[in-house]
């Protein structure tokens, strides 16, 4: 029989019941750009403006020029309350500082007299990640000193030219694709995917749970509609939702993060799509599994918030997870996308780059998209 | 095929062991109201639902409106209307459009679907409420939006899944007048209920107990063929000092109070009745109990129902 498609009919619904409540479209067109300033000037992995105290015995030029040497960059600040060992101590427990530096009383005459001149450093290793960054940091500094010193040395006994005979490691160091180390660069694309995720999956399920909850997905089912135009049906106008806020949030990591959109905006708006589907297709799926929108969005939040901040590769690379958490991380769509977003902003990558997460986002849905016909055709049993 | 519009035979479901429903044996006549009753978890659900091709029965056949509900499931869909407990509407939406959500996903044409709406409106009450929001009308009006969304593709059929529970006397009662309504155009109505008082209303009736069908008839015959013995009833000044008198009476089986009055069920032949009557009458006043009337009365539906059960549940450990 000759069959009209009842698509229409089921995304012109969805959207009068959207547009009906403008306040909560406000509010989630809102929450991604809200999110995305909130965490965008929040998270930062630099280290920075660490706290050191000096308690400097010596007092002299050397010793100076160490710490000068030392907080040239701007990692550290000084803490000049250590007039006494005992505060350095009290300040370090406190956690006032993270680094505490001890320059004894005859390091200047360690140095003069061309001797090993020890000095004491002591670092707060609780934060393990801070810690090791500032011990590098000091080591680093410290040596461009005691570099510097055998310069002179070598000057004063006139045998310039005998440092000049060595063979010297020349580093040219070019950073690629972020060339200023931005931290910015790195976490917008990843809270795009991830704010995305969440949102999306929190969307749908919650649309959808609440027609079984009010008994409408019954009628709909024993309607002329079939399931597939159902969940096409209800999908649409959330895809659209999901385009504008990543439309908005695009623009403000560009104009408020400054970070740079290299790619093609095609490429952006396909992958965008594929995301869409697979992050809403299983909202829906979620639903049709719980059928309330309570536990529904409590599945949604553990289901996408936690896979999607810490096993999409957003903030802790993947490759250094344990090999049960990699497989797992396997089937989180944020991974992928995050993939895509950090490729088309920041390195301009074509589809042949990103084609292996192109397809498997495709994939994602297909599977996504037959369990949701699967599940709705089951659910009144 | 028949033409009966909704025709079982054999019907079962089965959920991993459970029977849900056994053998079921129905047959719905044109423009009739079918009461569809029995206890929670009888089957009457799984029944309706087989019926409307949402689940697919174990074992059996059913045709509705001339299509089988295995093989045809869109042609049975196209055919019925379905209107469930919770009155699915979408509270976001008006009135208006509902009822033009409805009909499109019936594939009503627009031009066409202007029509129906009137009617639709006309046939609820609900003029002058087109743009009301569905969430402000009363459960009532709500009940009767509901139902005429789920006819608005005209069907032959109309499935009612107990419609009218957690609802007023009043609205009730306007919700079965519009059944009557509708089954008058010769729309057929199959109906589940609990309430003893619309079953007393059906054309014919199907009672099923364990997935089985316990008994099925008009209200009549059920009444007739099904009631073991004769209700008395009593109306006294003195109710707890009758009820003690007739409860010693070898003549009356058993005895209870129903309301303010007093129900009585003697196993005498029909003939024996009168003298029966007669007997208890003379062994009130005896006793100085006032008697303001005393009758036989037929029995109620529920009365038989309860005594299915009971008969049922007793053959049960065979």
């Amino acid at each position: 029989m000759n069959r009209h498609s009842l698509l229409r009919p089921v995304i012109k619904k969805e959207f009068i019941q959207i547009l009906r409540d403008p306040i909560s479209l406000a509010v989630v067109i809102m929450i991604p750009i809200i999110q995305l300033l909130l965490f965008g000037y929040a998270i930062s992995f630099d280290i920075k403006h660490i706290p050191m105290g000096v308690f400097d015995q010596s007092h002299t030029q050397e010793s100076r020029q160490l710490i000068r040497a030392v907080t040239a960059s701007s990692y550290f600040v000084i803490n000049n309350n250590t007039g006494s060992r005992s505060k350095l101590d009290a300040l370090l427990e406190q956690g006032d500082i993270k680094i505490g530096v001890i320059i004894p009383p005859h390091f200047a005459d360690d140095i003069n007299a061309r001797t090993t001149a020890p000095v004491q450093v002591l670092i707060d290793g609780t934060d393990s990640n801070v810690g090791g960054v500032a011990l590098g940091y000091f080591i680093a500094g410290a040596q461009g000193y005691a570099l510097d010193i055998s310069q002179r040395v070598l000057n004063d006994q006139g045998a310039a030219g005998v440092l000049r005979n060595f063979p010297l490691l020349s580093q040219r160091l070019r950073i690629w694709y972020n060339q200023a180390l931005r931290t910015e660069n790195f976490i917008v694309p990843g809270l795009i995917a991830t704010i995305l995720m969440i949102l999306g999956v929190l969307m749908t399920s919650q649309s959808v749970a609440r027609e079984y909850e009010r008994g409408t997905m019954e009628q709909l089912i024993v309607s002329p509609v079939r399931v597939y135009e159902l969940i096409i049906g209800k999908l649409v106008p959330y895809i659209i939702i999901g385009f504008v806020q990543v439309a908005l949030v695009t623009l403000i990591a560009v104009i408020v993060f400054h970070v740079p959109l290299k790619g093609s905006l095609l490429l952006l708006t396909f992958t965008t799509f594929l995301f869409l589907v697979s992050a809403m297709g299983i909202g829906f799926l979620f639903s049709a599994v719980t059928k309330s929108q309570q536990v529904a969005m409590q599945m949604s939040f553990v289901g996408t918030m936690l896979p999607s901040l810490l096993l999409s590769g957003f903030i802790y690379p993947i490759s250094s997870m344990p090999l049960p958490l990699q497989i797992f991380s396997y089937i989180v769509p944020a991974k992928y996308f995050l993939v895509v977003l950090r490729g088309i902003f920041l390195k301009n990558s074509g589809v042949s780059v990103l084609m292996p997460q192109i397809l498997i986002m495709i994939l994602i849905s297909v599977i996504v998209l037959s369990l949701c016909i699967i599940k709705t055709r089951k659910s009144l049993d | 095929m028949t033409g009966n519009p909704v025709e079982a035979i054999n019907l079962r479901r089965l959920f991993g062991d459970f029977i849900a429903v056994d053998n079921i044996n129905l047959s719905v006549r044109q423009g009739e109201v079918f009461g569809f009753l029995g206890p929670n978890g009888a089957g009457k659900t799984t029944t309706v639902k087989m019926l409307c091709g949402l689940l697919l029965p174990s074992s059996g056949s059913a045709t509705v409106a001339g299509f089988d509900i295995a093989t045809q499931p869109d042609d049975v869909k196209r055919s019925i209307g379905y209107m469930s407990q919770k009155f699915s509407l979408y509270s976001d939406l008006t009135v208006s459009e509902n009822i033009d959500f409805f009909g499109n996903i019936y594939g009503i044409a627009n031009s066409r679907l202007t029509s129906r709406k009137r009617e639709i409106i006309r046939l609820t009450g609900l003029e002058g409420r087109e743009n009301t929001i569905t969430s402000a009308l009363s459960v009532g009006w709500k009940q009767r939006l509901a139902l005429g969304c789920s006819v608005i593709h005209e069907p032959k059929i109309l499935f009612l899944d107990e419609p009218t529970a957690g609802v007023d006397p009043d609205s009730r009662r306007m919700f079965w007048d519009l059944i009557y309504n509708l089954a008058q155009k010769g729309m057929t109505m199959f109906v589940t209920t609990h309430y003893m008082d619309e079953a007393e209303n059906c054309t014919r009736l199907g009672f099923i107990y364990n997935g089985k069908m316990v008994a099925s008839g008009t209200p009549l015959e059920i009444k007739r063929t099904r009631m073991k013995g004769t209700i008395i009833e009593l109306d006294t000044d003195a109710p707890s000092e009758a009820l003690g008198i007739l409860r010693d009476m070898p003549v009356t089986n058993e005895v209870s109070f129903f309301g303010r009055l007093i129900h009585a069920v003697t196993m005498a032949a029909p003939e024996a009745v009168p003298r029966t009557v007669d007997s208890i009458t003379l062994s009130l006043k005896q006793h100085g109990i006032p008697v303001n009337r005393i009758t036989t009365i037929p029995p109620s539906l529920e009365d038989i129902f309860i005594s299915l059960i009971q008969q049922e549940d007793s053959r049960e450990p065979s």
